[in-house]
């Protein structure tokens, strides 16, 4: 079965690293990660993923203006995001993510299995 | 014009009589007249023609009574001619009568002197109680509008009072206000710098949990150790967050017993841990509030949370649902009443409990907005919630939530 391709896109480079050795360690994803959101929307295009878990505050493009971007690219606008936010609790979010338009929320911190719970149900097989 | 209505009404009552008055007199005259003739020479009999000359002048007039005075005195008269039997000069009867009708005269004078004398002291009573009357009536209106006055006046140092507590009410406000916008500030950028870090942590305790070996019982606590710290500064976090902006509740219908329930599974593991007895005592049949269920299974924790906390060597934690059998606000509320046995709240502290950081509890253990936060959420639902030291000991925290509809 083919490795589902999560691009991950936080402006907190010890998160994107632990989440890549996580969620590889799986066996199960191939991941990429971005530090900006520049860099993060290039990579989506490149990369093709899956599913972005996406940064909401970053400081050079933030995570909404890279949702509406991908959200007008035609080769991207099919691709679920789930927005990571330091700034909503846990009962804001919803256990496993909140649905908010076509796009899903985790409040930080999140654990393995909850991401891992949010990434399936987003996901095709 | 009218007269005055009770100079009317005297006159009236005058008037009426003076037939009947004038019959009597001609009668009692004739009959004395008859008497006199019958008795003779005695004098004595004279007198009684005072009886309708009095009557006249008293009832009718000065004028009257002379009148009468003269018929009496013609009628004697007559009597005496009529049955005199004695010799003596003839005109001795003349000078008699004559005698007699200046005595009755003068009697007649004298009575309505007196008459006269009354009627005015009685006008003057009658002016003096008209006078006083309405001296009576001005005082009554004065008092009247003194009464109104004072009315006037309460009413308006009520509102000055209700307007000075909704100034201060609203001052309070304000400031709480601004202490919210600080903590809504300072939290949004603390949740920022310390979730982030948390959730670096999370993952590289997801990481320790695949890699550290599953027969090392040191490395399975201190990975529950870890999962402990991230839970807790989470939850300060999440409470600064939740004190500085609650947000609007999802209101559903929902049945508090099965929420309150619902919470205390949510604590099963301290009260066990804590050998703390739960008592229940449901009310069957209270109608279903509309609430966020969420929400208030976070108040309820919090308050449980503390009521365990309280009472760390064991004792008895009381959960009560029930209907006020008094009004508030126009309706019934239902209460939800939480009681510990624990060693209570000390009394300087009892009014500070509800502010933000404020705690009782060691360091490490509350983040003193638990309580706070459980305002806000009830405040938000529209209800309330106090906490107060039990007379036997422990406290009692109670919960008000109202239908939308009264009970």
């Amino acid at each position: 079965m083919a490795k589902k391709r999560i691009l991950v896109i936080d402006d907190e480079a010890s998160i994107t690293r632990t989440m890549k050795v996580n969620l590889e360690r799986t066996g199960a994803y191939t991941v990429r990660t971005e530090n900006q959101g520049r860099q993060g929307l290039t990579a989506a295009r490149e990369f093709k993923p899956d599913l972005i878990l996406l940064d909401v505050m970053m400081p050079d493009v933030d995570g909404g203006e890279v949702a509406t971007q991908i959200e007008s690219d035609p080769a991207l606008k099919h691709v679920p995001i789930v927005f990571l936010t330091a700034i909503v609790t846990k009962e804001e979010a919803g256990r496993d993510g909140q649905e908010i338009g076509r796009h899903f929320f985790l409040a930080k911190p999140v654990n393995l299995e909850t991401l891992i719970r949010c990434i399936e149900a987003n996901t095709t097989a | 014009m009218d007269p005055n209505p009770i100079e009317r009404e005297r006159t009236m009552s005058w008037k009426r009589p003076d037939t009947f008055i004038t019959v009597l007199t001609v009668l009692l005259i004739l009959t004395v007249g008859w008497v006199d003739y019958w008795t003779g020479e005695e004098l004595s009999v004279s007198i009684l023609y005072l009886i309708p000359i009095s009557l006249c002048t008293w009832r009718i007039s000065r004028g009257g009574g002379f009148i009468i005075a003269g018929a009496s005195a013609i009628v004697w008269l007559m009597a005496d001619i009529a049955s005199s039997h004695k010799q003596g000069h003839p005109l001795v009867p003349y000078w008699n009568a004559g005698i007699l009708l200046a005595s009755f005269w003068f009697v007649v004078y004298l009575l309505s002197a007196l008459k006269a004398l009354q009627t005015g002291l009685e006008a003057k009573v009658e002016q003096r109680t008209a006078a006083l009357r309405t001296e009576i009536a001005e005082h009554q209106r004065a008092e009247e509008q003194l009464t109104q006055a004072n009315r006037e006046l309460s009413q308006s140092r009520e509102e000055l009072v209700k307007a000075l507590s909704d100034l201060h009410t609203t001052q309070l406000q304000l400031i709480e206000a601004a202490k919210l916008e600080t903590i809504g500030r300072l939290a949004a950028g603390i949740a920022h710098e310390v979730k982030n870090p948390l959730m670096t942590i999370t993952m590289v305790a997801d990481y320790l949990a695949g890699v550290i070996p599953t027969g090392e019982p040191d490395g399975a606590a201190m990975l529950q150790d870890l999962r402990d710290a991230i839970q807790r500064a989470n939850r300060v976090i999440s409470e600064l967050l939740t004190f500085s902006r609650p947000g609007e509740p999802v209101l559903m219908p929902e049945d508090i017993n099965a929420l309150a329930e619902r919470a205390l599974s949510m604590v099963k593991l301290e009260v066990v841990r804590n050998h703390i007895e739960v008592v229940r005592h449901f009310s069957e049949g209270l109608v279903a509030l509309p609430m966020d269920r969420n929400k208030i299974e976070q108040v309820l924790v919090n308050i449980y949370m503390n009521a365990i906390q309280a009472m760390s060597k064991g004792g008895t934690l009381t959960v009560r649902t029930s209907l006020s059998p008094t009004l508030d606000q126009g309706r019934c509320p239902i209460l939800i009443e939480i009681d510990d046995t624990g060693p209570g709240i000390p009394e300087p502290y009892l009014s500070k409990i509800f502010d933000p950081f404020f705690t009782t509890k060691p360091v490490g253990q509350g983040t003193g907005l638990g309580l706070g936060v459980s305002r806000q959420i009830i405040h938000l639902h529209g209800g309330s919630i106090n906490l107060r030291n039990r007379p036997e000991g422990g406290v009692r925290a109670t919960i008000r939530l109202y239908s939308k509809q009264g009970n």
